[in-house]
């Protein structure tokens, strides 16, 4: 059995009092995209799909995100057999081992993410719930606010260290 | 310079990529396939570009969000933009 091996192994989590640097493991990301009707499909399997390309949905024990106008990301526990299920009914790419889920908590978590990520991160417009597909450090990230003071980066995994490294940094004035 | 992603809505321009003049017809290719047809106008296509100072349709690319290709309208002098499609 291969063994997955996190692209952060060699990076070092930290807990201050205001900030919570973090990997989030054990999940299966499922990209799902098609053509014509296919969300309908798809709904009758995974559930109610979001409406907005900014808003997350919470169903079936997953968070659903509209990462296009004909593509959703589909965040579910390590188990998830959702790519089998939906075999035949959309075009579907396990992207699983493709992306790093980096966790940021703590009350300077958006101070730290305003330094990199040019939306507005104001707690009054980037409520919990709300996502957003941007760049982080010239790298594409997806940031999904979980809590007022949480956050969670889907980083691509070959520049995940890269974004923890660049994180770090932009912490550093909060240890 | 802020654009309006058709999915994502306003970001930052360095979020885009820009992808050349959506105003050029592209030309056919000719009778035996790819490669072919006319050089001259082919050439002409690939190399060669307006420079216009005011109105410009352009392509742009939502490169770190969505990925979608969309065009609009920006004044090169000013950098004013128009609704994306």
């Amino acid at each position: 059995m291969l063994e997955r091996r996190s692209a952060l192994a060699v990076a070092h989590p930290f807990a201050w009092a205001a900030l919570t640097l973090g990997e989030v493991r054990g999940f299966t990301l499922t990209q799902v995209a098609g053509f014509g009707n296919f969300a309908a499909d798809v709904a009758a399997t995974a559930g109610a799909l979001p409406e907005t390309s900014n808003q997350a949905v919470e169903s079936n024990g997953r968070t659903i995100f509209r990462t296009g106008p004909h593509a959703f990301w589909f965040v579910g526990p390590e188990n998830d057999d959702l790519a089998a299920r939906l075999a035949g009914k959309a075009i579907v790419t396990p992207l699983s081992s493709s992306r790093t889920r980096i966790s940021i908590e703590g009350r300077a978590a958006r101070e730290v993410l305003r330094k990199g990520i040019p939306i507005d991160l104001h707690e009054s417009v980037f409520t919990p719930g709300m996502f957003a597909q941007t760049g982080l450090h010239h790298t594409p990230v997806l940031l999904h606010c979980t809590a007022e003071q949480r956050f969670e980066l889907y980083a691509m995994r070959t520049f995940a260290l890269n974004v923890w490294e660049w994180l770090e940094d932009a912490a550093l004035e909060f240890k | 310079m802020r654009l309006a992603c058709p999915h994502c809505g306003p970001r930052d321009y360095s979020e885009f990529r820009y992808g050349g003049d959506a105003s050029k017809q592209r030309p056919p290719h000719g009778t035996t396939g790819h490669g072919t047809g006319d050089l001259q106008t082919w050439h002409d296509f690939v190399f060669l570009f307006d420079n216009p100072k005011g109105p410009h349709l352009e392509y742009w690319q939502h490169v770190l969000g969505c990925r979608r290709w969309f065009t609009l309208t920006r004044n090169t002098a000013t950098n004013e933009v128009g609704e994306p499609k």
